[in-house]
């Protein structure tokens, strides 16, 4: 069972919903998580850099025939840790439902 | 900590139900890559099941390095790389694609003295289910996103 802890480096939106597609996929391309995110490259390097730095994703340029292009996955840590934020968002959003 | 409210942890949530959502949209298959894989393998049906030898040998080459190929260029045409099925219902509807493309190849690899009319008939089974089956588990995996991002987003 995943314990929920807060993790300020995932909170971020843009880098919260990176995190959310890179959890549902083996690896995602750059252009792609620009797109679904709608921000300019240089945001989106921003935030990619930050999670790196965090050893939350790795960056991978495959060599190969045509251009190159960069492809974003999350490591066993950054998967551990969205998975214990989005579990402690849950159980922070549960509270205002509970009586009293 | 950063202290948050429950309407900000809500949000939050949203917004990974959001991500998920439109993940799911942009999973859209280009129209050959079915087509393209039923063919490589029913290529494989009529060879192991007709002709055998050294060419089966090349034929299932032909499988593996063109599927290869294949995972390669979806991945390069909807920029996301997938492995796993997103559920239940994806993984069931992947364990039937897998059995229709195995059956075949398994009943002319295996089964002696397979009549040539029973080998045109399973080639093209092989090419039919695997469109229709491919189609299906694409759908299933959406679903199964759009279910997961509802309930369970992490």
């Amino acid at each position: 069972m995943t314990t929920p802890r807060f993790d300020e480096v995932v909170h971020a939106p843009h880098r919260l919903r990176v995190c959310a597609i890179l959890a549902s996929v083996d690896k995602a391309e750059f252009t792609t998580l620009r797109e679904s995110l709608g921000v300019a490259d240089s945001v989106l390097s921003k935030h990619l850099k930050v999670l790196v730095d965090a050893g939350y994703v790795v960056l991978d340029k495959p060599s190969g025939s045509g251009r190159v292009r960069t492809w974003a996955s999350l490591t066993r840590p950054g998967r551990a840790a969205f998975a214990g934020h989005v579990a402690e968002l849950q159980r922070l959003a549960s509270t205002a439902d509970l009586p009293g | 900590m950063e202290s948050i409210s429950a309407d900000d942890a809500r949000r939050s949530l949203d917004s990974i139900d959001a991500s998920r959502q439109e993940l799911a949209d942009r999973m859209t298959t280009p129209r050959w890559y079915y087509p393209a894989v039923g063919l490589l393998v029913a290529q494989m049906v009529l060879v192991y099941g007709l002709v055998g030898g050294l060419p089966a040998v090349l034929s299932a080459l032909a499988v593996a390095l063109g599927s290869g190929w294949l995972v390669r260029a979806y991945a390069g045409h909807t920029g996301i790389s997938i492995s796993k099925p997103a559920g239940l219902r994806s993984g069931l509807a992947l364990a039937a694609f897998a059995l229709a493309m195995m059956v075949p190849v398994l009943c002319v690899a295996f089964v002696d003295g397979v009549a040539t009319g029973m080998v045109l008939a399973l080639a093209l089974s092989v090419l039919v289910s695997t469109v229709v089956l491919g189609l299906l588990y694409d759908a299933t995996y959406r679903n199964d996103l759009r279910r997961r991002a509802r309930r369970d987003p992490a």
